[in-house]
């Protein structure tokens, strides 16, 4: 795999001889974008950061990969944790930030030892005077949102904010804050040193009805054919874009790129495909999920907080058998108003499951 | 900058200067009373000088920083080696740490990984995100729940085991996992179960 390449601080030799500005001119032009699924360029990001006024200045690495279907970064931070720190090493002083966090799901504590020793090991072959300190979450999957991750290492319940202000110009301690995911971080150094670096090459992580579940390396635009047919799919009928991504029906010439998944209404996000075999119901898929969504939402907002609850007491009643057509109806208004009026990025999405599968698959739930 | 305001109280204009400083994360406006009648151009200009030294010294423009330290990590610490979070020790972690009792509470309270009530010695997480989902992880909760006798939520009477179910763990592409304290399991089977819960 690419991202896996070692690049020995190469880059970061590099970018001291470039300077922090040419060195984000040289990361939009290369084009890389976010990896968490905004898929915002992040040399724009950081230039946002680093014209922000304050006197101090963070860089957070979000490794708070809490979307079911999603295991890309555990695999960047098991086995090249090495270019991650570079490029949060690259972040600091491009943005000029002294002090950087990790913010580690805390299912992933057995990663914990392993990255302080890589984190001193990599400050110590740079000299750098940066300081990088891990916080471990506590199972919590709105504290991947960046607002809420900001929250919570504050001391504060992870509660995710409205935006603007934007973190980069007020973000943690309300001082101007770059947060990037572990992949983006992990592609900075190689972007930077590798001339025929793409940022069309991603990890999708690849799971569900599958034989070989597992990260692949993949080109955006491939054919969902040809991923199902490397990851021994077995009679595949839908695939979900993770939880928050919502499905689509499957067949084998579907592009997976951003656009062709929104043009079906449900979003690529970080590239995690969930496999559903033909043998499944999609009623007891969106039941599983929305039960997901009803314990995940944080409570900050009502539409989230109410709307889940009733989402899932909805497709209850329709598993019971006692749906009738307005239980449809009012079930598709009920996540239209969920997805307009939440207030974060999990709660304008935790009904895309419904529904992408109400519009390709209505007949399961009858 | 001050600026000049009318006022109208009961149908008479009275002239006020006003001023909005920032304390903090709130604003505070401040006024001062000038007289019935409007100052000319260069008695405003003095007014305004005096009214912002009058004030100078009374607004604090630096704010008192809470202290940075985060605290999940302390909290983990105590969980650990607790199996939940108890009273006294938040108390501890409190004074520690100069945070209010009741700030760390609710944080400690938002996150599913903390629990301020007694739990069992071991707490047994059984994923159930879709992919889990899709490779039979009901089928292990069920295992689980026959093995020690509970429902979801529950512990066992000799006080070792806690089950709950819970989100996505991270371990999609070796469906299903388990998580038991803090411990990451794969590819659960019925027969790795019954060893771990022994």
């Amino acid at each position: 795999m690419k991202i896996l390449e070692e690049v020995n601080l190469e880059a970061w030799k590099k970018v001291k001889e470039l300077g922090a500005d040419k060195t984000m001119e040289l990361l939009k032009k290369k084009g890389l974008t976010g990896r968490g699924g905004a898929c915002f360029l992040t040399g724009l990001k950081w230039e946002f950061a680093k014209k922000a006024r304050g006197n101090e200045k963070f860089v957070i690495c979000n490794a708070d990969e809490g979307e079911p279907g999603t295991f890309k970064d555990k695999l960047i931070l098991d086995n090249n944790p090495e270019n991650v720190i570079e490029g949060i090493i690259i972040a600091a002083y491009c943005v000029g930030a002294k002090k950087a966090y990790i913010y580690l799901r805390g299912e992933y504590h057995y990663l914990h030892n392993k990255l302080e020793n890589v984190i001193k090991k990599v400050l110590e072959n740079a000299k750098s005077d940066l300081k990088i300190e891990i916080v471990e979450g506590a199972g919590a999957y709105i504290c991947g949102d960046e607002t809420a991750i900001i929250a919570s290492i504050e001391n504060r319940r992870g509660y995710p904010h409205f935006k603007p202000p934007y973190p980069p110009q007020e973000g943690l301690f309300n001082k101007p804050t770059v947060i990037n995911n572990v992949e983006t971080l992990a592609n900075v150094p190689l972007a930077i040193v590798n001339d025929e670096w793409s940022d069309e090459v991603r990890l999708f992580s690849v799971s569900g009805d599958v034989a070989k579940a597992g990260v692949y390396e993949l080109k955006v635009g491939t054919k969902l054919g040809e991923i199902a047919n490397v990851a021994g799919a077995k009679d595949p009928k839908a695939v979900y874009f993770g939880a928050a991504g919502g499905c689509v029906k499957y067949s084998d010439n579907f592009v997976v790129s951003a656009d062709k998944v929104c043009k079906e209404e449900a979003m690529l996000g970080a590239c995690s495909l969930i496999f559903v075999s033909k043998k499944r119901s999609m009623l007891d898929m969106a039941m599983n999920i929305a039960q997901f969504f009803k314990h995940e939402s944080c409570g900050k907002c009502t539409p989230c907080r109410e709307g889940n609850v009733h989402v899932l007491r909805l497709l209850e009643k329709i598993k019971r058998g006692e749906g009738n057509e307005d239980d449809f109806g009012l079930l598709e208004k009920l996540c239209i108003t969920i997805r307009d009026t939440a207030l974060c990025g999990l709660g304008q999405s935790c009904t895309n499951h419904v529904l992408t599968a109400l519009k390709f698959f209505k007949g399961d739930f009858k | 900058m001050p600026y000049l305001k009318k006022v109208k109280i009961k149908g008479k204009g009275y002239f006020y200067l006003f001023h909005t400083v920032r304390e903090g994360s709130k604003f505070k406006k401040l006024s001062k009373y000038i007289g019935k009648e409007e100052p000319s151009k260069e008695e405003l200009e003095k007014l305004k000088e005096n009214f912002l030294k009058e004030i100078k010294g009374k607004v604090s423009v630096k704010v008192e920083e809470k202290p940075r330290k985060n605290i999940l990590g302390e909290l983990k610490e105590i969980q650990r080696k607790h199996g939940y979070l108890p009273e006294d020790e938040i108390r501890k972690l409190s004074e520690e740490v100069k945070l209010p009792v009741i700030e760390i509470y609710s944080a400690a309270t938002f996150y599913s990984m903390f629990n301020v009530e007694k739990k069992g010695k071991t707490i047994v997480r059984i994923c159930n995100s879709p992919s889990c989902y899709l490779n039979g992880s009901l089928n292990i909760l069920e295992e689980a729940k026959s093995i020690l006798g509970i429902e979801v939520g529950e512990t066992t009477k000799n006080g070792k085991f806690s089950l709950e179910l819970s989100s996505c763990i991270g371990c999609c592409d070796k469906a299903p996992a388990i998580m038991i304290d803090d411990e990451l399991i794969v590819d659960v089977t019925k027969e790795k179960l019954k060893q771990l819960l022994k």
